[in-house]
């Protein structure tokens, strides 16, 4: 099995520059000199300002949404053994957006903020859990795409009903945002708030990644080698959970991004999970950043939302993907 | 509730002619008026004797009507043909309540429906300006002379208003982080109370921020600060730090959702409030 070597130092360089490449879009006009002198700590007060609270948390924000997604895509492809397995797809971002809603709905978000992420990382791992046990009592990965979608229908049904329920428009488009997944006007403020749960999924899908590699051998095979499953699947569980609920609570719900990245990966790593797992975190985030800059530069009158972008690009290869298994496989 | 209540209002407006058309006899007045929705009520309240009117709508009463006071008491109606037919008005007044189609059905049941319009500019020669609307519907309502008396008080308090000119800048928010520019009747009525628009753009927008690091607006215009309903958007320039830090300094005039909400006469609160502002 071969490996491209340059992958991942590439794809760090390609996202180091998108980041750069965002940095310099913005609604006040400032040339590239000025931006790395803000960068680097000279320029005036209002370019760094305007650097470095406004335009690089965006950027990092969709750099670090579409890395656990990433991440937690690959992971949870590499669990089901299922190409079309992700987060989104799978309900995860739904039940975690909802979470999120009902915690904003009900005013809960007041005590404390860090609700906020806690209640969309509660969502996600409640979806994931759900998914575990479904995996566990089936050997069919698509009953298991099956149950993530119902998933994510009942969350889209509970969100309806929610937003049925709103008291005015205002709150109403609020929840929507939720839905349709932005990054627009982060702050380093949601960024800390999001950045310790993204960490920590993260790290743990990548701690436990080994044990994918032994899955893609069938399970019984894995358990002769000496993988626990039983931990294997309550590890990934818990990181997917982790950082997909900490990118919502940063941005709301991103889909199909979890997919597209590690389907592009997969060819250079071997169709190794566990190899997949720093490149497809990489290529997501860099994925995303591109796609802010895209929503940035678009002159619509309203913004577009680069979740709705995301899926947009997304969903065509979703079904894309899905037809190519169909033609291997049956 | 009062956002959901302008946005309605806003589209309804956008989907209605601007003129309307009111179409009952000013000289025998209407005895059985129905209101069909809040920028409707306030007229009512206002200009008609308690004696012709027969109902308001349920939101007469709210927080965000500025009339809520003479509301109290006065039966209400919910805006549904059938509610308000079986009451045989004999004139149904609307800015947007019952819906788009409200104006015709009505009418096809021999109803006659004074149209309230949008108001939109302060005091202009075009439709829309608040005295010749406010004259409009006071003629509608058979309360010619009462219409005169509120427009005639309103253009003596936006004299006052006039007197002193300012070149400040002021901002004005909302707590989603909204802002607007030319082009809207917020935009008007800052105009008119002497100030200038920090916003540069037209019409309704997010908060500049970018420009917010480099530039300050001398007043930060706060409207709908008090309505409980209104929590911030998530995603709203207005929970940026930048924007608090860079709008806590200013001189901030809150402005009562009521006085906003449809823009009606009683906008002139909204207007003395920013002139006081600006003097202190």
């Amino acid at each position: 099995m071969r490996q491209a070597h340059w992958l991942t130092p590439g794809l760090a360089a390609a996202s180091a520059l998108a980041i750069f490449a965002a940095c310099l879009l913005g609604s006040t006009p400032l040339p590239a000199d000025r931006i790395l002198a803000a960068l680097f700590g000279g320029a005036d007060t209002g370019d760094r300002l305007v650097v470095w609270s406004i335009r690089l948390p965006r950027a990092l924000a969709a750099f670090l949404v579409g890395a656990a997604l990433g991440v937690s895509g690959a992971a949870l492809q590499g669990l089901l053994r299922n190409p079309l397995a992700e987060p989104g797809v799978l309900g995860v971002s739904a039940s975690a957006s909802l979470a999120a809603t009902f915690s904003l709905y009900y005013g809960l978000v007041s005590l404390s903020p860090w609700i906020l992420p806690i209640a969309a990382i509660i969502g996600a791992l409640a979806a994931t859990a759900l998914l575990a046990i479904a995996a566990i009592r089936t050997s069919s990965v698509v009953t298991l795409i099956l149950i993530g979608v119902g998933l994510s229908s009942f969350s889209g049904a509970l969100m309806s009903l929610l937003m049925n329920l709103a008291p005015n428009p205002f709150s109403l488009s609020d929840m929507i945002n939720w839905m349709l997944g932005s990054v627009a006007n982060r702050s380093f403020n949601e960024i800390g708030l999001a950045l310790p749960f993204l960490v920590a999924g993260s790290a743990l899908l990548l701690v436990t990644g080994r044990g994918l590699s032994a899955l893609t051998l069938g399970e019984e095979a894995a358990s002769g080698v000496g993988l626990n499953l039983r931990h294997q699947r309550i590890f990934t569980v818990l990181g997917a959970g982790l950082a997909t609920g900490a990118s919502v609570a940063l941005a709301g719900a991103i889909g199909f991004v979890g997919i597209i990245a590690p389907h592009i990966i997969r060819p250079f790593v071997g169709h190794d999970p566990a190899r997949s797992l720093i490149p497809s975190a990489l290529l997501a985030g860099l994925i995303l950043v591109l796609a802010d800059i895209g929503v940035r530069t678009i002159p619509t009158d309203n913004e577009l939302k680069l979740g709705v972008v995301a899926a947009l690009l997304g969903a065509p290869i979703f079904i894309w993907i899905a037809m190519q298994r169909r033609a291997v496989h049956d | 509730m009062l956002r959901l209540t302008v946005f309605v209002a806003l589209l309804a407006m956008a989907a209605c002619s601007p003129s309307g058309g009111g179409t009952a006899a000013p000289t025998d007045r209407p005895m059985r008026i129905v209101s069909l929705d809040f920028c409707a009520d306030q007229y009512v309240l206002k200009l008609a004797d308690a004696e012709q009117i027969l109902a308001v709508s349920p939101d007469a009463t709210k927080a965000f009507s500025y009339m809520r006071a003479s509301a109290v008491g006065v039966p209400t109606v919910r805006p549904k043909a059938e509610d308000v037919l079986i009451l045989k008005p004999d004139l149904v007044v609307r800015s947007y309540g019952g819906g788009p189609n409200a104006t015709a059905f009505f009418e096809r049941a021999g109803i006659p429906v004074l149209q309230v319009s949008w108001a939109t500019n302060i005091d202009g020669e075009e439709i829309g300006s608040i005295p010749l609307l406010t004259q409009h519907v006071a003629d509608g309502l058979g309360q010619t002379e009462r219409g005169r008396a509120l427009v005639r008080s309103f253009r003596n308090r936006l004299k006052a208003v006039r007197a002193g000119d300012s070149d400040d800048t002021a901002l004005y928010m909302t707590p989603a982080g909204v802002t607007t520019g030319a082009g809207s009747l917020v935009h008007e009525m800052l105009i008119a109370a002497g100030l200038q628009n920090f916003q540069d753009g037209r019409g309704w927008r997010s908060l500049p921020l970018e420009r917010l690091v480099y530039e300050q607006p001398d007043m930060v215009v706060a409207a709908y600060f008090d309505a409980r309903t209104n929590h911030p958007n998530a995603w709203s320039a207005a929970q940026h730090p930048v924007a608090r830090q860079q709008l806590a300094s200013p001189d901030t005039v809150a402005l009562q959702g009521a006085w906003l909400a449809c823009g009606g006469w009683y906008l002139m609160d909204a207007l003395e409030a920013l002139s006081e502002g600006t003097a202190q």
